[in-house]
């Protein structure tokens, strides 16, 4: 593995976790993002730099910036060091619902397409190179970039695309397959032969089925050495139209697979089983609201956030917002939501129970989401989530505010739910009996192990109260 | 800055290009490629008349 550049002692590093691309690798620090170039990767980063396509991309905010760092003792070695801002919060496939995998999938496709008319392209397409600046997907893998033979009509990473992409999406609208699930145990997709086997037979033989999975699946039955023998036309314009047409019919493809919303257990939550009248709930939303407009939290995090609406508010109020819930269809709701208002919301599927391990190999190529969230947040909202992971997950109070105090450097906005609440009820399913001991008092006296009690609210005719709590130094 | 513009390095590609995938691409791409060159012939044609 290479070695990582030097960091000051404050300057804590992670160790080179992108080792697969010969070009380079980058390493991470709290406030730095450094990628250190290769030999190898060169011809890539001056495709990237000298291109105008990702200009204008860095320009909208779909490409990562790439500033060249002064040469330091690498370029002896012929290396080359730059710096890239860095995304506020890393996410992984594995955490995104569909729809945000689609998203991802578009930028994928609309850069390779626009770089094909510069003689360029991408020679990997991956999930893996993008992450999400609050809902906004960014390409973040400048040494993706390729310059093309000019005689060459294959797109190489077309497989990968289809893999890591297409594939998966099909089957999510085919069966429902959750692809968050497939990324963690399958860094690169699902190949069209193991696909084939859970598309519905009816489906197989139609488009894009057909094209898509059941065709490569049997083709890969023919597979010999020759296969892989680099390809030429006769002109440059002949490759130039067969990468165009392959480019449309992928887009088209794409845009077919397109998540549709779809409704969840989870999504119609507050409907279905409502915990306050409209009357308790404006009491709620008025004191979370007035609580953000003071404290000004700049990094929050909405556990359990649902619907978003509490999300939404934070962002209202100039935070960036990480929001997670364990339920794919809320998760691509607020999403969509967040998407198409501009809010500053990253909605990951998450759940805080059973949180994103780490993964990859070593299980150090993408790290576990307790890990990335340690004191990152100045502000965590639990809202109406303390009893189901109390009842549902049978977390001992005292370890959810742990967990809690490692996560926030400051405050944070809770949901009492007692147990006389109706839904703490229905959640025990006749095992009330466990939770005799659980009261305001309990509840007080286990937040002030690591918090002060700034301000509250009890909500009127009800077992629930909100808190705002600020961690002890 | 000037040893990258200079730079010329062959294409490196370390994706798993598949195979079946492949094959279905390399089939779409012959085809493509007979309707570029009777595309090509017929506008040779139109232009000499």
């Amino acid at each position: 593995m290479p070695e990582v550049p030097h960091a000051s002692e404050e300057e804590k590093v992670t160790p080179a976790v992108s080792f697969r691309d010969p070009g380079g690798y980058v390493s991470v620090s709290k406030d730095r993002v450094i990628r250190t170039v290769l030999p190898d990767g060169l011809g890539n980063l001056n495709a990237c730099l000298s291109s105008p396509v990702a200009r204008n991309f860095v320009a909208r905010g779909a490409l990562i910036a790439t500033h060249t760092l002064h040469p330091g003792p690498a370029a002896t070695r012929g290396e080359v060091q730059v710096e890239h801002p860095r995304i506020p919060f890393a996410s992984y496939p594995h955490e995104w619902p569909p729809v945000m995998l689609h998203a991802a999938a578009q930028l994928t496709l609309e850069l390779s397409s626009a770089l094909l008319d510069e003689g360029r392209g991408l020679k990997d397409a991956t999930p893996t190179n993008i992450l999400f600046r609050g809902p906004s997907p960014v390409f973040v893998d400048v040494l993706s970039f390729e310059n093309r033979a000019p005689l060459d009509p294959i797109w190489l990473a077309g497989a990968q695309f289809a893999r890591t992409f297409l594939i998966p999406l099909l089957l999510h609208r085919r069966t429902g397959f959750p692809v968050h699930e497939l990324f963690l145990f399958q860094r690169d997709g699902i190949a069209p032969a193991e696909a084939v086997r859970r598309l519905p037979r009816a489906r197989r033989w139609f488009p894009p089925d057909l094209g898509l999975v059941t065709l490569p699946a049997y083709a890969a039955r023919l597979e010999n050495d020759r296969l892989y023998r680099p390809r030429q036309t006769r002109d440059a314009g002949e490759a130039q139209f067969i990468l165009a047409h392959h480019f449309r019919a992928l887009r088209k493809k794409l845009d077919r697979l397109a998540p549709r919303p779809a409704a969840s257990a989870w999504s119609n939550y507050e409907a279905a089983c409502p915990s306050y009248s409209p009357e308790q709930h404006a009491a709620k939303r008025q004191f979370v609201e007035r609580t953000l407009r003071e404290i000004k939290p700049s990094r929050v995090l909405d556990v359990g956030s649902n619907n978003g609406e509490f999300s939404m508010l934070a962002a209202d109020a100039g935070a960036s917002v990480v929001s997670i819930d364990r339920d794919p269809e809320t998760v691509a709701a607020l999403w969509r939501s967040a998407n198409a208002g501009g809010f500053a919301i990253l909605p990951l599927v998450v759940d805080f129970a059973r949180p994103t391990p780490p993964a990859g190999w070593l299980g150090r190529e993408h790290a576990g989401f307790l890990e990335r969230a340690e004191s990152f947040f100045d502000c965590a909202m639990l809202l109406a989530v303390i009893h189901h992971l109390m009842v549902t997950d049978q977390i001992p109070l005292a370890q959810i505010f742990d967990a809690i105090a490692a996560l926030t450097t400051r405050w944070v906005v809770i949901e009492y739910v007692g147990p006389r609440d109706p839904l703490f009820h229905r959640l025990a399913r006749g095992r009330d009996a466990l939770y005799r001991w659980y009261s305001r008092p309990a509840f007080d006296e286990c937040a002030r192990r690591s918090f002060d009690i700034v301000n509250f609210l009890d909500i009127q005719s009800s077992d629930r109260a909100i808190y705002l709590l600020r961690r002890k130094s | 800055m000037a040893l990258l513009i200079v730079a010329v390095v062959p294409l490196k590609a370390y994706a798993d290009p598949g195979s079946g995938w492949m094959l279905w691409q390399i089939a779409g791409a012959a085809f493509l490629g007979v309707v570029y060159q009777c595309r090509k012939f017929l506008t040779r044609l139109r232009k000499r008349r």
